[in-house]
């Protein structure tokens, strides 16, 4: 992992970011990529459910929701 | 506007030439097989197993054999130097590639998109602080539509049909010479009382679904979903599993139907079965009699208790059930979209409400018919003493044989008698009618007014259901400020009547060997337990099939047994 | 006269059911998928002579089936091969949407493109280009409002011209699309 990549949940709020790598299962990838987290798509951090998880990330223009747990297996790099 | 174009069809998209070749090299492969040519568009089930898709692949294997393994490893081998382990990313990425182009083709950004009304109602309503008390607040508006605003009708409904409907049935028999004969006893104890325990839940039901869809069509309940995952998901279930476990302190059957929210099966299963252990308002009426009786000074007390213990109770059953049934179902990823927020239209909420009230209704009916009558044919038999067919004295009913013959399963809980196990068979029914059973088993003054009311003729009993219509939608209307204004107002509950209270005590200090207070806790905490009411029991059919209908129904009654053991013997060895 | 059946596909919440109840109004029938306890609703809409059956697809983001609902959607549109499959997309959110799209084009649906949420699309300043979706797509593309009601003429008047224009009702049997 290079110095600016980072995974999903450590990005601050408002943060943009670009997708690098996906992990997990291949069900879990083939699902995320389905929703358009696909490597060199920008993401940003929108928010963070008030008790800390799950965070919620823009993607192609809409709203996706992930828990930290699952937001981990994303590597982006930070803009 | 229609755009309508005869270019050739099959603008479908190009992968890299590497994968392209492969595709080909499959589709003849896969091709060659009847069986799977026949059924799959081939190109389309060729890209689904290349990127992966084992369930397919599974099918595929089951219908072409070991070629279709061969082929696929085969072009999966040529491709690992171009793709390594990342070949489902690849088509995934040049499909949106693709799509990328369509999209930039079919559609024109402004170049600063406007903040919208949406993104300024989310941030407050997933806001840090505001979030939490928010979703409360709403949650409890869907708790008290789905029963103060729901109860005068649900009352009404009651009325109508045990009061004009019972008459005119009656009289319509005893016009037909069979006035007071079995068969009217059939028809108004039986079958009029059968689709009353259906019809009562219309009500219920039709305020829930209004609910459901308001916060389903305007997008609120993806966020809901956001807001309370944390907590849920702690306890190995969905943010989307809070509302069924809300509404089930209402009612269980709206909330088994409300766990249609949920996106995964498991979810759904896993919060349906732990949704009835939430104390329904029917069970109540129980807890108040009997508290008041055994634990007048601390009646308040053991309701709060009981009411936490079905908390609990549920917590440990989720955390029981997901290290066994669910044990390779692991909770459904959280990827959930946030939809922009929708008015709802009232055509579609309407919509919705009655397409599932009716489901509902065709799918409860029979079951819950058939219970009701075969109840009505246990009271109706006599087995014992001089009484007649459908004119019989309980004790001496078929009721009160098979009361007694499963009444020594009940023996170690410490209540044992007839009379309980009666009050128990009945409330598996519809927990309503516990407190009603347990006067008829005591054989003390019906606890019901059977008001003998003086007789009216069809235009006053039309007159009335109208009339009794208005007040309740009057009396719906008066609860409606309170749902806004969180007041919390006690029911103002009946005293027992004095003669039933000997009774009881008389009988559970009998079965219980002088420990009447403890059997009695062990029989509350029995009835907050098992099974909730046979329409709870057709909902978990009608969601979750004929198999986790039972599994309910056993699981229900095995933990409320084990509870109510462990209250009454463990009690026992405190020295209570 | 064949039967002919219709299905509506699409993400999640993007207005299917609206449009299905639009085009179908009273001639509804819900039942459960077999052996499923997934509501299946289907629906009767008369166009020219032709009679048609609508079948109303649970929400899908993609033909890569993940849950019953999903299952149940790709199966259909797979295996049981209707006449069109009308793809209800979210014209304010068109990219994502889209990628069903492509799987369905894969899949060999014939499509008939239902850009709902127009009036969404439009608040946000989106401007739509249904001609050249169509075009790029060969498919016919049909902007709507299914909410308001807007489009729902245009939508059954393409389905009217799908279904009796002579041969195009009936889709190339599997065993040709093999060959
Ligand atoms: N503004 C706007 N809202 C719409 C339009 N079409 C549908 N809606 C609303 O979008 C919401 C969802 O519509 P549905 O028809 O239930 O969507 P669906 O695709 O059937 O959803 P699922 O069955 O859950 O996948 C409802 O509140 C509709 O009233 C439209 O054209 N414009
Ligand atoms: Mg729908």
């Amino acid at each position: 992992m290079s110095v600016s990549e980072v995974t999903l949940d450590q990005l601050a709020r408002n943060q943009n970011a670009v997708v690098r790598r996906i992990g997990g299962d291949r069900e879990f990838r083939r699902r995320l990529l389905a929703m358009g987290l696909v490597p060199g798509e920008q993401v940003i951090l929108t928010a963070v459910a008030p008790l800390g998880d799950p965070i919620e990330v823009t993607v192609k223009g809409y709203r996706l929701s992930l828990r930290k747990e699952e937001a981990r297996l994303v590597v982006v790099e930070r803009a | 506007m229609t755009a309508v174009t005869l270019a050739s069809p099959g603008a479908a998209v190009r992968y890299a030439p590497p994968i392209e070749t492969e595709l080909e090299r499959l589709v003849a492969a896969l091709g060659a097989i009847p069986a799977l040519a026949e059924r799959y568009p081939l190109r389309w089930l060729a890209v689904q197993l290349l990127e992966g898709d084992e369930h397919l692949l599974a099918e595929a294997e089951g219908l072409g054999g070991p070629a279709v393994t061969a082929a696929l490893a085969a072009s999966r081998e040529r491709l690992a130097p171009h793709y390594g382990e990342d070949l489902d990313v690849a088509l995934v990425d040049q499909r949106y590639r693709f799509v990328h182009t369509l999209a930039r083709q079919a559609l024109t950004r402004p170049a600063a998109p406007p903040l919208t009304l949406s993104d300024r109602i989310d941030r407050v309503v997933t806001h840090r602080w505001l979030g939490i008390p928010i979703f409360l607040a709403l949650m409890w508006v869907v708790f008290k539509l789905t029963t103060d605003v729901a109860a005068p009708f649900v009352d009404w409904v009651d009325a109508t049909l045990s009061g004009p409907v019972s008459g005119w049935a009656t009289a319509l028999l005893g016009a037909a010479g069979l006035g007071g004969s079995w068969l009217e006893s059939l028809l108004v104890d039986g079958v009029i009382a059968g689709v009353g325990g259906v019809l009562v839940f219309v009500p219920v039901l039709l305020a829930l679904y209004f609910a459901l869809a308001l916060l389903e069509d305007s997008g609120y309940m993806a966020r809901a979903a956001f807001v309370m995952d944390r907590l849920m998901h702690a306890l190995g279930l969905h943010g989307k599993s809070f509302l069924p476990m809300v509404v089930g302190f209402g009612c269980s059957v709206p909330a088994i139907y409300a766990t249609r929210t949920l996106d995964s099966r498991r979810d759904r299963i896993l919060t349906g079965l732990l949704v009835p252990f939430m104390s329904c308002s029917a069970r109540l009426p129980v807890y108040v009699l009997i508290a008041a009786i055994f634990f007048p000074a601390q009646a308040g007390l053991v309701i709060f208790g009981l009411y936490l213990t079905g908390i609990v109770v549920a917590i440990v059953i989720g955390m029981l059930l997901r290290r066994t049934l669910f044990r390779n179902q692991p909770p459904a990823p959280f990827v959930l979209e946030l939809p922009p927020y929708r008015l709802p239209t009232p055509r579609g909420v309407w919509r919705q409400m009655w397409e599932r009230t009716a489901a509902f209704l065709r799918k409860a009916t029979t079951i819950i018919l058939a219970t009701s009558i075969v109840v009505w044919l246990l009271l109706a038999l006599p087995v014992r003493g001089g009484g007649r067919f459908a004119d019989t004295p309980v004790e001496q009913s078929a009721f009160a044989a098979l009361s007694g013959a499963v009444a020594p399963v009940f023996a170690p809980l410490g209540f044992g008698g007839w009379e309980t196990s009666g009050a128990l068979l009945t409330g598996f029914v519809a927990k309503e009618v516990v407190v009603s059973t347990l006067g008829q088993t005591y054989a003390v003054a019906e606890l019901e007014e059977a008001a003998e009311a003086a007789p009216t003729n069809f235009g006053e009993d039309l007159l009335g259901i109208a009339g009794g219509l208005v007040s309740a939608t009057g009396d719906a209307l008066q609860v409606l400020p309170g749902v806004i204004g969180i007041t919390l107002e006690t029911p103002e509950e009946e005293t027992a009547l004095e003669g039933l209270a000997a009774a009881v005590r008389a009988g559970f200090e009998a079965s219980s060997g002088g420990h009447g207070a403890l059997a009695a806790l062990a029989f509350l905490v029995f009835v907050l337990l098992y099974t909730p009411c046979m329409t709870a029991v057709a909902a978990a059919r009608h969601e979750f099939g004929s198999r986790w209908m039972w599994v309910s129904i056993v699981g229900q009654f095995v933990v409320a047994w084990l509870a109510a053991l462990l209250v009454f013997q463990g009690g026992r060895l405190l020295g209570w | 006269m064949r039967e002919v059946t219709i299905a509506l596909a699409g993400n999640p919440n993007v207005g299917k059911s609206t449009v299905f109840n639009a085009l179908t109004g009273m001639h509804q029938h819900v039942g459960n998928w077999p052996g499923k306890t997934v509501e299946r609703k289907e629906g009767r809409l008369i166009l020219g002579d032709r009679q048609i059956t609508v079948v109303d697809l649970p929400g899908t983001y993609s033909l890569a089936a993940r849950s019953l609902e999903e299952q149940i959607a790709r199966d259909f549109i797979v295996r049981e091969r209707p006449d069109a499959v009308v793809n209800v997309l979210d014209a304010a959110n068109l990219e994502r949407n889209l990628y069903l799209t492509a799987q369905l084009l894969e899949a060999e649906a014939r499509l008939v493109l239902a850009l709902n949420m127009a009036d969404v699309a439009a608040a946000r300043g989106l401007r739509l280009n249904p001609e050249a979706l169509a075009a790029a797509l060969g498919a016919p593309v049909v902007v709507m409002s299914a909410s308001k009601g807007q489009g729902l003429a245009e939508l059954k008047a393409t389905l009217r011209d799908l279904v009796t224009a002579s041969g195009r009702g009936v889709r190339p049997s599997l065993k040709e699309v093999a060959q």
